[in-house]
């Protein structure tokens, strides 16, 4: 049943061409990774793109590869300190290319932690290298008061990103690698695109049934019921699952070899998220995308499946599912939503996509509270995923089962 | 074998669709006659258990279908009023789709299927989309899935609409061939359709079944009450308001000839004609006057 049920699907024309879109934008948006990429290079004026660029990239990370200790965030301010009081503002080229650069990447990714006492942050010529010194004991106060001010005041919502924090072990180490680039943003969109067109493929599973009479003749023979149910809601899975596994591969395939991986010391907190309580290497966090993505999009397709169990018009169903589908990206584009809004962002089965995603959300430093209960925001993301992906289906299961006109 | 159906009613919001319908159907070709709007699709698909009754019972063989479930389903055969197929399938790929849904080996299946595309005249199309061929053809895709199974209950839903004079006759064959050691219920408004084959006929109306019966005896109803006549053309207007008028032809020269059901000859010169079903037919869902209602 489930084979027939897969080949049926397999030979709808509109699973073939969403199937064939969602290839060439992911082959599109790997593309766009890699030749967007930009460079400018000070020391002759000129501009690079693509791999040329990625090559510059490389060349220049290379001077501050390695384990960020706190003397060499010390010299790097030091530095940067020196040539600021003998250039000031306007700092010569040849001058910028052999001393400021080697420091640069260090300085830009260790000043957010460096704030005023009024909260704004701190100019890089206003950092001393021995508060420099002190990057990592710096930065657990940075956190306790972002999170202390970004969550009501709550002093126990802050411990509990300290403790939370204990986990990230330093110094940090960093190497160039996809993590340097746009990489895991696009891959974030390209998830997106595959949740909206899985979707697509899932809302007519049911509902186009109800709507021809097709499922008439189904629901009173042996196997049209149960067996049937559990066919078409794993036929849709397994072709979205095949498509996720595809799309993001083959984006994958295109961007890693050009970029490189990172290796597996190198810590997404450094240069991607200083608020990440999490003790994980870029390579890691790459899989915890897509691990996150994967779940997103199984939750997605089980609500669209649920609605198309429910609903006769498969378009009042892909309405229902792209809106709740956009939902999280329209509330985080609002801003500040406060913390019901965010509970019911994140508990939404598209919570970990969209432009808030498991990427945006690990750097956030969002907490989610319920009285006592203190939630961080991706592990919210990955547990309503979890919950919701059994939930719907059997929800969607019994709606077939039941369902009269 | 029987069907037995019991007070069955089911009720839309404060609109009974069908009410305290009792039937008892037995092997052999029982047509259900009524107008659009009667009831008879939504009997239908309670027979085939796709739709719960508010109340009543179906009894198949003296246990509920409702717990027979899938045993009861091994014996039936179903083709709805509208037959839905998927587009991108081919006739073949339907019938071994529905075969898989009915629980054939494929053994069995390939059996089925080639017998049934040979006595449904459908070879020449197995292997074409169904989204591509006529509607006469759809319908006996549709009537093929229902064999599959070797039904012992067939249920038809206006199996003719859509079919062309010549098709309609081939399916009235067909239906007699196959309804051997079958109970076979076949909803029509087409009421030529079932007169010539159905053995039992029951009248709907308004979720009401208010006729059972072999064409025979409910043609009793109006036995010695059909006439015809000749009548000027100008004047028909004015004996439809007041006569049920079954069938008028132009006779020429501004004069029509009008059939009609009345209790005596209404019109002068009227000559009585021998009844059939369509006079019946006509003649209960006679829309004017109301008084036929009543005696239904």
């Amino acid at each position: 049943m489930l084979k027939l049920e897969l080949l049926r699907i397999m030979k709808s024309r509109s699973t073939r061409y969403l199937s064939g879109a969602a290839l060439l934008l992911s082959v599109l948006l790997a593309g766009m990774t890699i030749f967007m990429t930009y460079y400018f290079d000070s020391a002759t004026g000129t501009s690079r793109h693509g791999l040329a660029a990625i090559a510059a990239e490389r060349a220049e990370a290379a001077l501050s590869e390695g384990e960020i200790t706190p003397e060499k965030i010390r010299e790097a301010y030091a530095v940067n300190q020196e040539l600021s009081r003998v250039y000031g503002q306007v700092i010569p080229t040849e001058v910028w290319n052999s001393k400021m650069k080697p420091v640069y990447n260090t300085i830009l990714n260790t000043r957010l932690v460096f704030f005023e006492t009024n909260g704004m942050p701190k100019e890089p010529t206003d950092i001393s290298p021995e508060e420099a010194g002190n990057f990592y004991s710096q930065r657990k106060d940075y956190i306790n008061k972002t999170i202390y001010y970004g969550h009501q005041n709550r002093q126990d919502v802050a411990d509990y990103a300290l403790r939370l924090d204990e986990r990230v072990e330093t110094p940090f180490v960093y190497q160039y690698g996809f993590g340097s680039s746009n990489t895991l943003a696009h891959l974030t969109l390209c998830i997106f695109m595959l949740a909206v067109i899985c979707s697509v493929i899932s809302a007519p599973v049911f509902s186009s049934d109800y709507a021809s009479g097709a499922d008439d003749i189904q629901r009173c023979t042996r196997n049209g019921r149960r067996k049937l149910a559990h066919a078409k809601l794993l036929s849709a899975i397994i072709i979205s699952s095949s498509l996720f596994f595809l799309c993001t591969g083959v984006f994958l395939a295109i961007t890693l070899p050009v970029f490189g991986l990172d290796g597996t010391s190198v810590q997404f907190n450094y240069s991607t998220g200083v608020l990440a309580f999490t003790n994980m290497s870029e390579n890691g966090f790459l899989i915890l995308v897509l691990i996150s993505g994967f779940l997103t999009v199984l939750a997605m397709i089980c609500l669209t499946l649920w609605l198309s169990s429910i609903l006769n018009s498969p378009v009042m169903v892909l309405a229902i599912s792209v809106g709740i589908a956009l939902l999280p990206s329209l509330i985080s584009v609002i801003g500040d939503t406060g913390n019901l809004v965010n509970w019911i962002r994140l508990c939404l089965p598209s919570g970990g996509t969209g432009l808030a995603n498991i990427f945006t959300e690990l750097g956030q430093g969002t907490f989610l509270t319920a009285g006592p209960l203190i939630v961080w925001s991706p592990h919210l993301m990955l547990a309503a995923a979890l919950l919701e992906i059994p939930v719907f289906y059997l929800l969607a299961r019994r709606c077939y089962i039941k369902h009269e006109l | 074998m029987e069907l037995t159906i019991e007070k069955l009613t089911k009720r839309y919001g404060d609109k009974d669709a069908v009410k305290s319908v009792s039937l008892n159907l037995t092997p052999g070709v029982w047509g259900l006659i009524g107008a659009n709007g009667a009831g008879k699709t939504t009997l239908m698909r309670m027979l085939t258990g796709i739709l719960s009754p508010t109340s009543g019972r179906i009894l198949y063989d003296g246990a509920e279908i409702s717990v027979l479930g899938e045993r009861y389903w091994d014996r039936l055969g179903y083709l709805p009023q509208t037959f839905g197929f998927y587009p991108e399938f081919t006739v073949t790929d339907y019938l071994e789709y529905i075969s898989a849904l009915k629980g054939l080996t494929r053994h069995q299946a390939k059996r089925r299927i080639s017998m049934l595309l040979e006595l449904l005249a459908l070879d020449d199309v197995r292997k074409k989309h169904i989204r591509k061929l006529s509607g006469g053809t759809q319908r006996r895709i549709g009537v093929a899935q229902a064999l599959l199974n070797d039904p012992d209950i067939l249920i038809l839903d206006e199996p003719t609409s859509g079919l062309d004079p010549g098709e309609r006759a081939r399916f009235r064959n067909l239906l007699s061939e196959m309804a051997q050691n079958k109970i076979v219920f076949i909803s029509t408004h087409i009421v030529s359709d079932v007169e010539s084959v159905a053995t039992q006929n029951a009248v709907m109306k308004n979720g009401k079944i208010i006729g059972i019966g072999t064409t025979e005896l409910l043609l009793e109803e109006i036995h010695g009450k059909v006439f015809y006549a000749v009548i000027p053309a100008d004047a028909l207007q004015t004996y439809e308001r007041s006569i049920c008028i079954v069938g008028v032809k132009s006779e020429g020269d501004s004069m029509m000839r009008v059939r009609y059901v009345a209790d005596s000859g209404q019109i002068p010169d009227s000559c009585p004609s021998n009844p059939c079903l369509e006079d019946l037919y006509i003649y209960l869902f006679h829309e004017k006057g109301g008084s036929h209602d009543a005696e239904a």
